[in-house]
């Protein structure tokens, strides 16, 4: 009953209007989606009660006062969200904000820098939600100058860690207070997290009660060019993900980015040792993290790209990326009537060297310092990918996007792919070309193909991937998908889908009945594995 | 107003922030290493209560732990737990008791092939890996308490502070145990019959409604592992469990307080009990029975113990 009353809460809340009086102000947004499950052998799929889950945010503004809450449901949860059974309040707040100071009591989302060592965020579709319940104030003592200063415990699920998290950022924009006649505009910043947990009767290490993790990071931009540095530093955090070992942290990120019209190139590197921070040492999978390791691989969307994403590894990892943007320019030979864009991307990432400690007899060997690591030495090659994309539009009424990918994902190493019966992680090399297709039919009315080809000898081998759909706008859109395994070992498997759509200014409903893969699913190199599942699924999503 | 917010932030700040930088040794030591024989790795967790090595690690009338470890002999991360449980056997001795199932469910940790021959699955211990929550590799339970990462499984990190929970109370002082359990064997080596009388005491007043299992496991069992990236071909495997003697969550028994309630039980090391036992198997001096007492409704277990079926 009480399930039925939060669904109904959910749903009320389309119906409230925003309000606009000066002084007064109602906002927020909502999430549901509904999903059936029934068996299929072919796919390892499961039947199971129908999962419900949805969220509604609700914001409410009055003067310098803003109260927040969201509420959020979860029934019969599939696998990899077990954990969220329930529904509740998840999160609440209020916030008091004038220009000298902003304070805030309640679950906090923040981020100090790029989030190497704090970011808390909601990500419904991951199941990440680590907000620190506590307060936070933050302060402008003088123009460019903005301090913050924490403390909570960390959300897990339904629950609040014991543990606490404090933590202080300043960021200084110097050409605002210092350097205010320089042509280049620089920033810095520097952050203090720590964490307290109490050791249990954990009887073998000694384990440190307060870990801390320290930051600084400073951002030069001229013209048209920027360069973004970031350094992180903790100190010894004996815990799960790194199988207690007593290294200390380090994480280093450069960005750098030019861009002019027409053009635009930015590269970044980063080197991660040892820099997984919870508020507990023994959480695992995407529990309690109290930092983000920013992901220096592309962002996939289309479909065969996703199946062999790269989950960012906070143990230890060295990566590059370079980013190219060109637009030929259009009515040139090359860039046609319209104009041609080309991006290229290419990134890696690499294990980071380790040795064995002196006081260890194997690598990482809990209860040591576990290895030692030379700073510019590269460990094995654990991913690689090349993207190429060119879109032109041919016409006023047909556009086309080109994709080509070629990845190796050493998931020997990485061990994050289901296994075929019979064998073991293997390196995995893939070519994947994509084209998508726009057709404008008539006004209002257009049509968007997509033929995806993933080439492999390794895994579930080779993949095709076809998608047609149609949309009338600004409301309705249909769509047919089926991503064919056939490249299987044992099973060629279908993957169909149907969907179906309807927007209304800010609201959307689509139905989807098909078969969904098991897998990672991935956003910005935070992963969840999701298994297999044939059946129907409804979303609603609206904002107000 | 503004110096005085600012002022107020920056000593809360200062208060609140520290961190504690742990100095080589991390493992807590032994302060007698000889009296220990334990390599240097200690039980001297409570050293500034007076206690000493022996009486730690002797706990005579204390509680002994069934740990029941998930493993897979293609699970590359589960070497590194049997360190672990080595580590904690070092350190309480015999008052934990190790049982190593493979899942047969994980057919990825545990299935066979030219690589990995040797099957460590049973039918028994498939069911108890199933119902103790082991989804993943590795995984353990703690004398089936709940409260887990899975189930009734715990991560290998927590094992070492869920056993000192239950052998230790809140000052460092043994836990006492509520049973005690007495196992005799008989072997007869012509047709490889195993008599087993267990004699069991409740030692507390009040008795609830409990179940009296018995298994057999098997040490130093020769077969590929894989550990990290490496393969290793000849890896020793223990506490493997082979069979469970009667049904699978053992049987129910009607205890008094203070009268011992002695049973028998027999079996036969064939290829009914286990297919590796087969007529050319000959590894019975590495064979052990454990018995557990659970309670029904909780089915967490409150005493066992081991017995090496031949002494040498």
């Amino acid at each position: 009953m009480r399930k039925i009353i939060t669904i109904s809460i959910l749903c009320i809340s389309l119906n409230i209007h925003s309000q606009t009086p000066q002084e007064h102000n109602l906002s927020g947004n909502l999430q549901l989606n509904y999903q059936t499950f029934q068996e299929d052998s072919t796919i390892n799929a499961k039947e199971q009660k129908p999962y419900t889950s949805g969220y509604t945010n609700l914001l409410y503004n009055y003067k310098n006062f803003t109260v927040g809450t969201r509420l959020e449901i979860y029934n019969n949860p599939i696998d990899a969200f077990e954990e969220y059974d329930g529904y509740g309040i998840a999160n609440k707040f209020i916030q008091y904000k004038n220009n000298f100071i902003d304070i805030t009591l309640g679950n906090i989302y923040d981020e100090f820098g790029s989030g190497l060592i704090f970011r808390t965020y909601f990500d419904s579709n991951l199941g990440v939600d680590n907000s620190v319940q506590g307060g936070r104030v933050k302060i402008q003592p003088t123009k460019g100058i903005y301090l913050t200063g924490l403390m909570g415990q960390q959300k897990s699920y339904w629950e609040y860690s014991e543990s606490i998290v404090r933590g202080f950022n300043a960021d200084i924009a110097l050409n605002e207070s210092l350097l205010k006649n320089w042509q280049s505009i620089i920033n810095v910043g520097a952050s203090f997290v720590t964490k307290k947990e109490i050791n249990d009767d954990e009887p073998l290490y000694k384990l440190p009660e307060n870990v801390g993790a320290f930051n600084s990071r400073v951002n030069i931009t001229k013209g048209n060019t920027s360069v973004n540095l970031d350094y992180a530093y903790k100190i010894n955090d004996p815990s799960a993900d790194n199988n207690t070992i007593y290294q200390n942290g380090h994480g280093l990120i450069l960005n750098g980015n030019y861009s002019k019209k027409g053009f635009g190139v930015s590269f970044g590197a980063k080197r991660i040792q040892n820099m997984s921070f919870r508020s507990e040492r023994n959480a695992i999978l995407q529990d309690l993290n109290i930092n983000y390791i920013t992901p220096f691989t592309k962002q996939q969307s289309y479909s065969l790209a996703t199946i062999y994403p790269y989950a960012s590894q906070s143990n230890g990892e060295m990566g590059s990326q370079i980013d190219i943007y060109y637009k030929i320019p259009k009515k040139s030979k090359l860039g046609g009537k319209y104009g041609t864009s080309i991006s290229f991307n290419f990134s890696n990432v690499f294990d980071i060297h380790r040795t064995i400690a002196e006081d260890a007899s194997i690598l990482n060997e809990s209860g040591t310092l576990g290895y030692n690591s030379e700073f510019l030495k590269l460990g094995e090659k654990l991913f690689q990918e090349i993207n190429l994309e060119i879109s032109r539009k041919i016409n006023r009424k047909l556009k086309l996007i080109g994709t080509f990918i070629y990845l190796e994902n050493n998931d020997k190493l990485l061990k994050s792919q289901p296994l075929l019966e019979g064998k073991g992680y293997e390196y995995i090399k893939a070519n994947i070309v994509i084209l998508e297709v726009f057709y404008k039919i008539k006004p209002k009315h257009s049509t968007r193909i997509e033929i995806q080809h993933l080439q492999t000898e390794q895994h579930y081998g080779n993949w095709c991937m076809g998608l047609i759909e149609y949309k009338i706008s600004p409301h309705w859109f249909w769509s047919i998908q089926d991503l064919y395994n056939y490249g299987h070992p044992t099973k060629k498997i279908h993957y169909y889908s149907v969907s179906t759509g309807y927007n209304h200014g800010a609201h959307r409903l689509s139905i989807t009945y098909g078969k969904q893969r098991a897998g990672l699913f991935c956003v910005g190199g935070v992963c969840r594995d999701v298994p297999a599942s044939n059946g129907f699924s409804i979303s609603l999503t609206s904002s107000f | 107003m503004k110096k005085f917010i600012l002022t107020n932030f920056t000593i809360i700040l200062i208060c609140f922030t520290s961190c504690d930088e742990i100095e080589a040794p991390y493992k807590n030591l032994c302060l007698d290493p000889l009296a220990c024989n334990l390599d240097g790795l200690l039980p001297c967790i409570y050293p500034e209560l007076g206690m000493d090595c022996d009486s730690l690690n002797i706990l005579e009338n204390s509680k002994t732990i069934l740990v029941e470890k998930f493993t897979g002999h293609k699970c590359s991360n589960c070497p590194e737990a049997t360190r672990k449980l080595k580590e904690l056997q070092q350190l309480y001795g015999n008052n934990i008791i190790p049982v190593a199932i493979h899942p047969g469910s994980l057919i990825e940790f545990t299935g066979t092939d030219s690589n990995y021959p040797y099957d460590f699955t049973t039918s028994p211990s498939d069911i108890i890996a199933d119902d103790m929550g082991a989804i993943y590799l590795p995984l353990g339970t703690i004398n089936r308490i709940p409260g887990g990462n899975s189930n009734r499984c715990f991560t290998k990190e927590n094992w070492g502070s869920e056993i000192h929970k239950l052998l230790y109370d809140s000052e460092g002082n043994p836990l006492a145990r509520s049973f005690n359990i007495e196992i005799n064997t008989s072997f007869n080596e012509t047709n490889k019959e195993l008599t087993i009388e267990t004699d069991i005491e409740s030692l507390d007043d009040v008795i609830e409604n409990y179940k009296f299992a018995l298994i057999i496991i098997e040490d130093s069992i020769m077969a590929p592992q894989i550990d990290g990236t490496e393969y290793i071909e000849n890896y020793e495997h223990n506490h493997i469990y082979r069979c469970a003697i009667n049904g699978t969550y053992g049987e129910s028994i009607n205890l008094e307080s203070n009268v011992t309630l002695t049973t028998t039980h027999t079996m036969i090391f064939n290829t009914d009990y286990n297919s590796n036992w087969t007529v050319d198997w000959n590894n019975i001096s590495n064979c052990y029975v454990v018995a557990y007492i659970y309670n029904d409704e909780s089915l967490i277990i409150e005493e066992s113990r081991k017995k090496q079926i031949i002494n040498e």
